[in-house]
């Protein structure tokens, strides 16, 4: 059965990365949102098991998800993919209740590897 | 080879380690350095071969090992890094080298991460700079010193042309007052006399009167006595021309200060155009008031002459130019006024034929403060107010003098017309 | 010669990307250097006028300024805008010692250019696989004259905002690119786009 993924992030050349970069192994259905007021609308109205997430985007930014989605009831894995991976705040991310913190410019097999750690493969 | 040429090249080159090591000097810094074998240096801390930055250096250092990016520090902000001596220790002034540095990371097979330290001598940029910099502020501060002298100057010369100013009214204001004292004094006689005559009329007047009343019944009145009593006859021969005299003196007062009104009071300031003749006519009886001694007379050709001009400096200068005309003149003598207009210009030359000018003092009388007069009667600004004032008006003033016999003053002033408002 | 050069969606959002992935790379070695969290914008990216250039940089009387010129590859200026407010406080990170000299002051402001304008550049051109090497970074004060004289008229810019939220100290950096450099990255964002 496929999985359903939002990919938030505000650069569509991220998000074409991000895409690519999934393992072919799993499949998904795939929704992209370019900002965190768009990725929180559709995962408000939408069943959704997996979210790769940007940080720094315009409206609601990537942090400003992570704080809906805590105060929320929805449950789902987050996967943070940012280029600003200052310790503090991988450390927030993570408080907040992200599974993983990836580095951009993404690399596909720590993407592949982290699926695998959460069960997915 | 390169060995070699890294060692002699004129550009510092220290290379650390990230335990802040040296690992390589080369002769720049071993020349500067005290005198001992390269190798004992190796593997010295760089922070404890120059103790003295230590904290920056370690600091700069650690950011290039961080950021892996090079770091710069200008003669500007830290001129001094390493306690070397400038170049030229014997024919230079001994100073400390003014240096720039720059810190680029590197690495190598057998050391790993390295950080290279290369040393500029900008001594002769920086001196030469900050000499410049000396400069402009020398140059800077002078001007400015200038500006506010000339703002110094400025402002004392226009107090002593407004000192100027008062000085020769205040001269012409003594002399005026004298003139108007003296028929002040003699009316406010004539008036008092006035008075003890007047007390003798009415009582002249009551006796006859009771004379009159007690007529019938007493004997005729002894008229002539009375008269007598009363000096009739002094009353009748004097009152007329004491009244006529205080009439005139009433009327040289009013004259005077009418003169002085139209001469000095009635300057608005501005060009204008004036009637010339009337102007200097006023002048003359306000001065000949004064300086009682010499004939004044004004000659115009044409009869009317007027002018566009600044009337309060011009007539300032021209009375300044009459008046050490009238004070040149000890006994009888003349003051002559000529004045003369042509299509071109005007010509006003005060002539007089008093003491003259001694030839060593003629170029010195337009100089402020230049004064023959004793001290205390006078500046020595009159004729270089006078000067000025000719000068503002685009004209000229030339001088002749014959010691003994007397001067002439010219002053020529170019037609100027009105500026017609736009 | 100036027609003005303008990258289309896919270059624009390439060129935005590539200078997120370098301020996250500038913010953390600065934040690692003295240990504070650096807050990051989203880059701006924008085709100016000289005049506009001038505007964007001098947008209030609050700064210092700096610019360091780039050579290689790609070749042109970075100018800096670095704000008064927090600056002590982050030369104190920095290590300076309290009350800062004037010479303290502008070696902080140089250093922070140097540090934040050097990451951004060397991300950008590792990404793009572009050689770029970094000239030292002098103070300057805009003046709107010598901008109105420069002698182009579009140029494209890159802005980026860095915050230090604990001392409300703030910091811009704008790239600018001259002409040939604009057509080789706009060549290069091309290839990594196909």
């Amino acid at each position: 059965m496929a999985v359903p993924l939002l990919v938030a992030d505000d650069s569509r050349l991220s998000r074409r990365c991000v895409v690519k970069a999934l393992p072919p192994e799993i499949e998904f259905t795939i929704t992209e949102a370019s900002n965190g007021k768009e990725a929180i609308e559709h995962l408000k109205h939408n069943e959704c098991k997996l979210l790769l997430l940007d940080l720094t985007m315009p409206e609601i930014d990537g942090i400003g998800v992570l704080e809906f989605l805590s105060q929320s009831d929805i449950s789902l894995d987050v996967i943070v993919i940012s280029a600003d991976f200052q310790p503090e705040k991988q450390r927030l991310v993570m408080d907040l209740g992200a599974r993983k913190f990836i580095r951009k410019p993404l690399d596909s097999e720590e993407l592949a590897m982290t699926l695998f750690e959460l069960g997915y493969l | 080879m390169f060995e070699q040429l890294v060692g002699k090249l004129p550009v510092g080159i220290c290379i650390v380690n990230e335990a802040y090591q040296v690992i390589f000097l080369n002769h720049f810094f071993l020349d500067r350095m005290p005198s001992q074998p390269a190798q004992d240096y190796i593997s010295t801390p760089v922070t404890t071969l120059f103790p003295e930055q230590a904290k920056f250096l370690k600091r700069r250092i650690k950011s290039v090992f961080v950021l892996q990016h090079p770091s710069f520090s200008y003669w500007q902000q830290r001129p001094h890094i390493f306690p070397f001596k400038s170049s030229r220790p014997i024919t230079g002034e001994e100073t400390q080298m003014f240096q720039n540095m720059e810190i680029v990371p590197i690495s190598s097979p057998e050391h790993g991460k390295l950080a290279c330290i290369f040393l500029q001598d900008v001594t002769a940029q920086a001196s030469y700079y900050l000499a410049q910099q000396e400069l402009a502020a020398a140059l800077k501060k002078e001007h400015e010193e200038q500006l506010a002298l000339i703002k110094k100057l400025d402002s004392a010369q226009s107090q002593l042309i407004q000192a100027e100013k008062m000085a020769s009214t205040g001269q012409l204001a003594a002399g005026i007052a004298h003139e108007i004292n003296n028929p002040i004094g003699f009316v406010t006689a004539n008036l008092d006399t006035l008075r003890e005559y007047g007390e003798h009329l009415i009582g002249l007047c009551d006796a006859l009167h009771n004379r009159i009343l007690a007529h019938q019944e007493a004997p005729p009145i002894p008229v002539e006595q009375l008269l007598d009593d009363y000096h009739y006859d002094l009353l009748k021969d004097d009152m007329p021309p004491l009244i006529d005299e205080s009439r005139e003196g009433l009327d040289r007062v009013r004259d005077i200060v009418e003169n002085l009104k139209k001469f000095a009071l009635e300057d608005t300031g501005g060009w204008q155009s004036i009637n010339l003749n009337d102007t200097l006519d006023q002048m003359i009886q306000l001065i000949s008031v004064q300086y009682k001694t010499p004939v004044f007379k004004v000659t115009s050709h044409p009869d009317v002459i007027n002018l566009y001009c600044e009337p309060g400096s011009l007539k300032q200068a021209v009375m300044n130019i009459a008046l050490n005309a009238a004070q040149a003149i000890e006994g009888k003598g003349f003051v002559k006024i000529e004045l003369r207009q042509s299509a071109v210009s005007t010509s006003i030359k005060v002539i007089d034929n008093g003491s003259g000018i001694e030839n060593q003092h003629v170029k010195k009388i337009f100089d402020p403060f230049f004064t023959t007069k004793p001290e205390g009667l006078g500046q020595g600004l009159g004729l270089s107010v006078a000067y000025t004032a000719i000068e503002k008006h685009q004209g000229r003033i030339t001088v002749s003098s014959n010691l003994g016999k007397g001067t002439v003053f010219e002053v020529i002033l170019p037609l100027i017309e009105p500026v017609p408002e736009t | 010669m100036n027609s003005v050069i303008t990258l289309s969606e896919d270059q624009r959002d390439a060129l935005q990307e590539l200078m997120n992935i370098s301020m996250g790379q500038a913010a953390n070695s600065l934040a690692h250097l003295i240990e504070t969290q650096i807050g990051i914008s989203i880059p701006k990216i924008s085709s100016v006028t000289p005049s506009e250039l001038f505007t964007m940089i001098k947008q209030s009387n609050d700064g210092f300024y700096t610019r360091q010129s780039f050579l290689g590859d790609i070749q042109g200026e970075v100018m800096s805008v670095v704000s008064h407010h927090g600056l002590t406080e982050v030369a104190s990170l920095l290590e300076y010692e309290a009350p800062l000299s004037q010479a303290d002051t502008e070696e902080t402001i140089l250093e922070l250019s140097n540090i934040l304008a050097g990451a951004c550049l060397a991300g950008l051109s590792s990404q793009l696989e572009l050689v770029t090497n970094l000239n030292m970074p002098t103070l300057f004060s805009p003046n709107k004259a010598s901008f109105v004289d420069l002698n182009w008229q579009h140029s494209l810019v890159m802005e980026v905002q860095f915050d230090i939220e604990l001392s409300s100290f703030s910091m811009r950096v704008v790239f600018c690119l001259d002409r040939p450099s604009l057509i080789k990255l706009t060549e290069t964002l091309d290839e990594l786009l196909s």
